[in-house]
């Protein structure tokens, strides 16, 4: 077979391009003769890059007359006035969530407005229960008030509020570690402490006495009587014996006996004392026999060197 | 057209905002964004180069790189403009204004010589024409690489395609373009 048995559009059939002829169009560079369609297809291109620019139009036109002012983007130098930190009004609500806790405000107003007498009256009293337990469980409440909601949320449900008994029985071990620690305490300084206490919880005689049973319950003796005297028979089987009352008077101002105890005395005597005359007394000194029951529930500790 | 040494100056002052550096950019740069914008087949090249360029100048502070590396940026920007334009364009009717009829007898009258004019009025439609035949992904790697002087790696980069594929691209392109232009010399049925 010849060349002359070829068809003639195979003949004239061109050859591929290769690599060097390739990168030569596009670099600007003089092509194979036989290319030279594409060599005047790369220059007709180009040319546009030699024409005049065209006249910037609008913004750009004032841009280029008068400059840009760099509003956006990275500023080069941060301004003096924010080197130390965001403006005042930088805090709060991000700006997109202002509007929509407005809105969410004004949604309630309208629906609360909207509401009829009972179902306003309903959500009141909702409202109050909820406050008064709340204040109940966090102990904020009048004693009497206190032990109310106490005893019903205990009735009604699987928890326990604090009661006065129960801020009784901790003071009464506040006294008793006070005592173990000092190896002793004034008496005249926890009958003031339980006068004070007691006064400020406006307490009744129930409130007192069952602010004793529960002390009982700790291990202190449930008679204040028979309390009165243990503290004193505990006071004298102490070194400090010596320092303590023979006998134990009456007084009429618990405050001003505890007073007129030595500062030294045992703790057993001088919390005897607050704790025998308040438990007679239905005074909301009767309260303080918490006092007393520290001192006897562990008048050792008070007494030992 | 290149700044040469004198784009280490006018680079930091067009950062700055300044106006003479802004347009040192513009006048340099313009006409290949222009040309690229006209041969993809822009409606309004002139107009689309305007907001390829606010849109470069805006970001201008963030940049860093030589000249080269801006002319891709800027060429990346004007791609990206070209296409967002299309997409417009699919989605709405085309309307051919009486306006438009007489745009070539427009950008006639703003040359200087008329005889010139009409030559480069005929040639820029025959590029154009040539261009259009040419597979989209084909068109774009050829003109890049010719009107924005873009390397096969910047082309890539503003294509957002490999070298490997930019490069395949090209070749197919330059085949495609030898034969559509030598159809134009001898069309089909005419040659024998």
């Amino acid at each position: 077979m010849s060349d002359l048995d070829d068809y003639a559009n195979e003949m004239h059939k061109p050859r591929a391009l290769d690599d060097r002829a390739v990168e030569a169009f596009f670099a600007g560079r003089s092509l194979p003769a036989d290319e030279d369609l594409l060599g005047t297809f790369a220059q007709s291109v180009r040319a546009f890059s030699h024409q005049p620019a065209p006249t910037p139009r609008g913004e750009l036109a004032a841009v280029l007359m008068d400059g840009l002012t760099i509003e956006k983007g990275d500023l080069p130098v941060t301004a003096v006035s924010n080197a130390t930190g965001p403006r005042r009004e930088a805090s709060g609500l991000p700006k997109w969530r202002r509007p929509r806790m407005t809105a969410l405000l004004s949604a309630l107003i309208t629906k609360l407005g909207a509401l009829g007498l009972a179902a306003k009256a309903g959500l009141a009293i909702a409202l109050t229960a909820a406050g008064v337990t709340a204040a109940g469980a966090a102990g904020a409440l009048p004693g009497p008030v206190q032990n109310a909601v106490s005893h019903a949320v205990t009735d009604v449900s699987p928890f326990t509020f604090p009661t006065t008994a129960n801020s009784h029985a901790v003071f009464g071990g506040k006294t008793a570690t006070t005592a173990h620690n000092n190896h002793g305490v004034s008496g005249s300084t926890v009958s003031k402490a339980a006068k004070t206490q007691g006064s400020t919880e406006k307490a009744n005689p129930t409130t007192g006495g069952s602010g004793s049973a529960s002390q009982g319950s700790n291990g202190a003796p449930t008679n204040p009587g028979s309390q009165s005297s243990t503290g004193l028979n505990q006071a004298n089987t102490t070194p400090a014996k010596g320092h303590a009352p023979t006998s134990v008077p009456t007084p009429t101002n618990p405050g001003s006996q505890s007073g007129s105890h030595p500062t030294g005395a045992p703790t057993g005597s001088g919390s005897t004392n607050s704790g025998s005359t308040n438990s007679g007394s239905t005074n909301s000194g009767s309260t303080n026999s918490g006092s007393a029951n520290s001192g006897s529930a562990n008048p050792g500790s008070g007494a030992r060197p | 057209m290149s700044l040469g040494e004198q784009f280490e100056t006018i680079l930091p002052a067009a950062q700055r905002g300044a106006g003479w550096a802004l347009e040192a950019l513009y006048r340099a740069l313009a006409p290949a964004v222009v040309g690229y914008l006209r041969l993809q087949g822009a409606e309004d090249p002139e107009d689309l180069a305007n907001e390829v360029f606010l849109g470069a100048f805006r970001g201008l502070a963030s940049f860093t790189g030589g000249e080269e590396a801006l002319r891709s940026w800027v060429f990346s920007i004007a791609h990206r403009r070209i296409i967002d334009e299309r997409r417009r364009r699919a989605r709405r009717v085309p309307v051919v204004s009486l306006d438009d009829v007489g745009a070539g007898a427009v950008y006639l009258s703003t040359g200087p010589g008329v005889e010139d004019q009409v030559l480069g009025a005929l040639e820029e439609e025959r590029l154009r024409r040539v261009c259009d035949r040419l597979a989209p992904d084909q068109r774009d790697v050829v003109l890049l690489r010719l009107l924005g002087d873009l390397s096969i790696e910047q082309t890539a980069a503003a294509l957002g395609k490999r070298a490997g594929a930019v490069k395949a691209l090209q070749h197919r392109g330059l085949e495609s373009l030898r034969r559509i232009l030598a159809e134009e010399i001898s069309p089909k049925g005419v040659s024998g």
